[in-house]
C-alpha cells in the first residue's frame, strides 16, 4: 500500500508542476534519471528517477520538493527499492546563459522495501541525502533545459531478518550439513549505510 | 564573454576530484548484529577419526532418526552423523535395545551375510556382526566417498589425515556484532564445494537386509550400490569383508533413493526416476529415465508398476504432493498411469496388493492398489496421530519411522493395523 501511495505522490508531483507552470513562471521543474554505481566498475549498479518541483526565489536559486524512486543492489545481492521524499535546492551559477553549471541538494526520507527477497524479514528505509553538481544546457529559446550531473547519494536502511543466510561450510563432507548448520531463533539486524555515486541526465523548465 | 568561458573551464576542473572519488569510494557500510542458537561443530582430524577404535557401547537414547534397516530379527536405526542403534526385534511388540555403534559421519547402511557396510565420513567401513553383541570393524576403504574440496591452496579430490572434520555438535547461543563494508568483488568466499550429495543403501540368495524406501545404500547380487551426489557408486562384495570400489554411474542432478527389485535398480531423483538394469551388477546399464516435476521422490515397485511419492520439501524444492503410478512393464519406456493428490507423502512400502504411505505430519495411510486407477477410492486406513517419514514392511511387522518415534504394527490384517510397540526419540532440536 505504502508503495502505491508514494507512487501516486510522484505522479501527482509531475502533474502538479504542469499546472503550476501554466499559472506562474516562477515555478521550475527538473526530472532526472540516472545510475547509482559503487564505482567505475559499474557492477551491481542501482538506478534512480526523480522529479524536483520548486519555486524560484531569484533567477539562480530555487527551492522545492523532490520525489524519487531508487533501486539498489545492496550487500552482495539484496535488492532494495526506495521511494524517497525530500526537500530540494537548485542553484545555477556561471555565465553564459546557454550553458551554465548547477548544484543541487536533496535531503529527505526514503521509504524502503525489499524486492525478490530470499530471506524472511523486513526492510525499513531512512535518511536520504543527494548533493550533485553538473552542467545545464538551455534548449532553444524557451525555458527548457537539459542537465548532466555527477553526485553522491546516501541512503540509510534498517533490515531485520529472521531466516538464516546459509553460507556453505564443509558441505563436501556430508549431505545433511545444512540441517546441522541451520541455527534456531535466528534474528539479524542490519544497519546499512549505502554510499553511491550518482550520474544523472535530466530535463526541465 | 572570454572571462566567462575561462571560469566555466575552471569550474569543470572542480569536477575532476569527483571523478577521482567516483572511481573507488562507493560502498555499503554495515553494522550487523546477529543472535541465534547454533550447533557448533567439534572437530577432530580425519586421521584421529580413522585411528579411533569403534566398539559397540551400551544402548543410547536416540535423538534423531535417519535410516532404518531390518536384518534377520534385528532392527538397525541410523542416527545421522552419529552412528547406528541396534535392537533385537524378534518380538516386534517388545524391541530390545542391544547397543550403539558410534560412527561419525554415518548416514546409511547395508547388511549382507552378517557383514554391515556403513559410511564413515569419506570411508566405507565393514563390520562383522555375526556376534551381534560385539560387532567388529574388519575393513576400511578409504576415500571412496570423497568429493571435490575447495581449500585455500586450491581444489582437492580427497581429504588429508590432517584435515579437520566435524565429529559432534553442541548447542550454543551466539550473539555477534560486526561492522563491515561491502563493495562488488571485494569479498571472496572460500568454502568446500556445495552439493546435495551424501551417503546412501539395500538385496540374491544371500541373506540381505531390508531397507526403507529412503535408502541410499542397496545390496543386490553381491554388489553394494551407494548414492553419492550425482553418482551411483558400485562396490564388489565378492570378498565380502573387503568391498572393492568397481565403478560409478553418473545419473545427473539430485538422485536420492535406491530401490532394487529383481534385476532392476530404481533410482529416485528429484526430477524423475532412473531405471538401471543390474543383471550384470558389475556393469549397471541405464535403461530409461522417467521425468516428472521437481520434488523429493522415493519409489517402490512391483512387477508392473512403480509407485512414486512427490512432495514439497526444503531440500528438494517442488510444489506438489502427489502419489504417482508409473507403468514399468516396459522398463525402457515407463509411462505415467495416474496421479493422486496427497498431503505430504514421504517414504512408502508395498506388501502384496497393499501400499503404505508415510504422510509426514499427516499420519500413515494404507491403500489397496490392485486397481491402480482407483487407489484414492481404496484407502483402507488413515492413522492420523502418528508422524511418519519411512516404512519397512517386514516379515513380522510394519515398521514406521517418524520424527518422534519408530513404531511397529501388526499388519497381518491389512485392513486394521494394530500398534505393537513404539521406540520414542528424544528429539531435542
Amino acid at each position: 500500500m505504502k508503495k502505491y501511495i508514494l507512487s501516486a505522490l510522484v505522479f501527482f508531483g509531475i502533474c502538479n508542476s504542469q499546472i503550476l507552470l501554466a499559472q506562474e513562471s516562477k515555478f521550475t521543474h527538473h526530472t532526472e534519471v540516472g545510475i547509482l554505481p559503487y564505482n567505475l566498475s559499474f557492477q551491481e549498479i542501482g538506478v534512480t528517477v526523480q522529479t524536483f518541483n520548486g519555486y524560484r526565489l531569484n533567477p539562480d536559486l530555487a527551492i522545492g520538493a523532490t520525489v524519487s524512486y531508487d533501486k539498489y543492489s545492496v550487500d552482495d545481492g539484496f535488492k532494495y527499492s526506495v521511494l524517497p521524499v525530500s526537500l530540494g535546492i537548485r542553484y545555477d551559477f556561471l555565465e553564459p546563459k546557454s550553458t551554465r553549471m548547477f548544484a543541487g541538494l536533496d535531503a529527505g526520507y526514503g521509504f524502503a522495501w525489499e524486492t525478490d527477497a530470499f530471506r524472511e524479514g523486513e526492510v525499513k528505509g531512512g535518511l536520504r541525502f543527494n548533493p550533485e553538481v553538473g552542467m545545464k544546457w538551455k534548449l532553444g529559446e524557451g525555458k527548457f533545459f537539459m542537465t548532466l550531473a555527477l553526485g553522491y547519494q546516501y541512503q540509510h536502511f534498517k533490515a531485520e531478518y529472521t531466516s538464516f543466510y546459509f553460507r556453505p561450510f564443509l558441505t563436501g563432507l556430508m549431505d545433511q550439513v545444512d540441517y546441522y548448520y541451520s541455527p534456531k531463533d535466528y534474528v539479524e539486524t542490519k544497519d546499512i549505510n549505502a554510499h553511491r555515486f550518482s550520474f544523472k541526465i535530466g530535463f526541465g523548465f | 564573454m572570454k572571462t566567462n568561458t575561462r571560469s566555466l573551464k575552471n569550474c569543470l576542473k572542480l569536477l575532476l576530484p569527483f571523478v577521482i572519488l567516483f572511481s573507488f569510494l562507493g560502498c555499503d557500510k554495515m553494522d550487523v548484529k546477529e543472535s541465534y542458537v547454533l550447533k557448533i561443530p567439534i572437530y577432530k582430524t580425519l586421521g584421529d577419526v580413522r585411528a579411533s577404535t569403534i566398539k559397540m557401547s551400551v544402548p543410547q537414547q536416540i535423538e534423531n532418526s535417519g535410516k532404518i534397516y531390518l536384518y534377520k530379527d534385528y532392527l538397525f536405526i541410523n542416527e545421522p552423523n552419529v552412528g547406528i542403534h541396534i535392537f533385537d526385534n524378534a518380538n516386534p511388540a517388545t524391541p530390545k535395545s542391544l547397543g550403539f555403534i558410534p560412527i561419525v559421519g554415518n548416514f546409511d547402511l547395508g547388511i549382507q551375510n552378517d557383514l554391515l557396510y556403513a559410511d564413515n565420513i569419506v570411508d566405507l567401513i565393514t563390520f562383522d556382526i555375526s556376534n551381534i553383541s560385539n560387532p567388529v570393524l574388519v575393513n576400511r576403504q578409504k576415500d571412496v566417498f570423497s568429493v571435490k574440496y575447495k581449500t585455500e591452496t586450491g581444489e582437492r579430490f580427497y581429504l588429508l589425515d590432517t584435515d579437520k572434520v566435524p565429529v559432534a555438535y553442541r548447542d550454543s547461543l551466539v550473539h555477534t556484532q560486526n561492522e563491515r563494508e561491502y563493495r562488488p568483488n571485494d569479498e571472496e568466499l572460500v568454502y568446500y564445494e556445495n552439493s546435495s550429495g551424501g551417503n546412501y543403501y539395500n538385496s540374491g540368495s544371500n541373506t540381505v537386509g531390508q531397507a526403507g524406501s529412503l535408502a541410499r545404500f542397496a545390496i543386490s547380487g553381491n554388489v553394494l550400490f551407494a548414492i553419492y551426489r550425482n553418482l551411483v557408486k558400485n562396490f564388489d562384495l565378492k570378498n565380502p569383508s573387503a568391498p572393492k570400489f568397481l565403478n560409478e554411474v553418473n545419473l545427473g542432478f539430485g538422485i536420492e533413493t535406491l530401490f532394487p527389485y529383481k534385476n532392476t535398480l530404481f533410482v529416485g531423483a528429484v526430477n524423475g526416476m532412473h531405471i538401471l538394469d543390474i543383471t550384470n551388477p558389475l556393469n549397471p546399464v541405464n535403461l530409461s529415465t522417467y521425468t516428472h516435476v521437481v520434488a523429493c521422490d522415493p519409489v517402490v515397485v512391483n512387477d508392473d508398476y512403480a509407485f512414486v511419492t512427490l512432495r514439497t520439501g526444503t531440500t528438494c524444492g517442488g510444489k506438489q504432493n502427489l502419489l504417482e503410478v508409473v507403468d514399468i512393464k516396459d522398463l525402457k519406456n515407463p509411462k505415467q498411469i495416474k496421479l493422486y493428490e496427497m498431503k505430504n507423502p514421504h517414504g512408502l512400502s508395498l506388501a502384496g496388493e497393499y501400499l503404505y504411505v508415510s504422510e509426514g505430519n499427516f499420519g500413515l495411510k494404507s491403500f489397496k492398489v490392485s486397481d491402480v486407477n482407483a487407489i484414492d477410492k481404496n484407502l483402507i486406513q488413515h492413522l492420523d496421530k502418528i508422524k511418519s517419514s519411512d516404512i519397512i514392511a517386514g516379515p513380522k511387522s510394519l515398521i514406521v519411522m517418524g520424527p518422534e518415534s519408530i513404531c511397529q504394527f501388526d499388519y497381518s490384517n491389512k485392513a486394521n493395523l494394530k500398534q505393537l510397540s513404539c521406540i520414542s526419540l528424544n528429539k531435542n532440536n
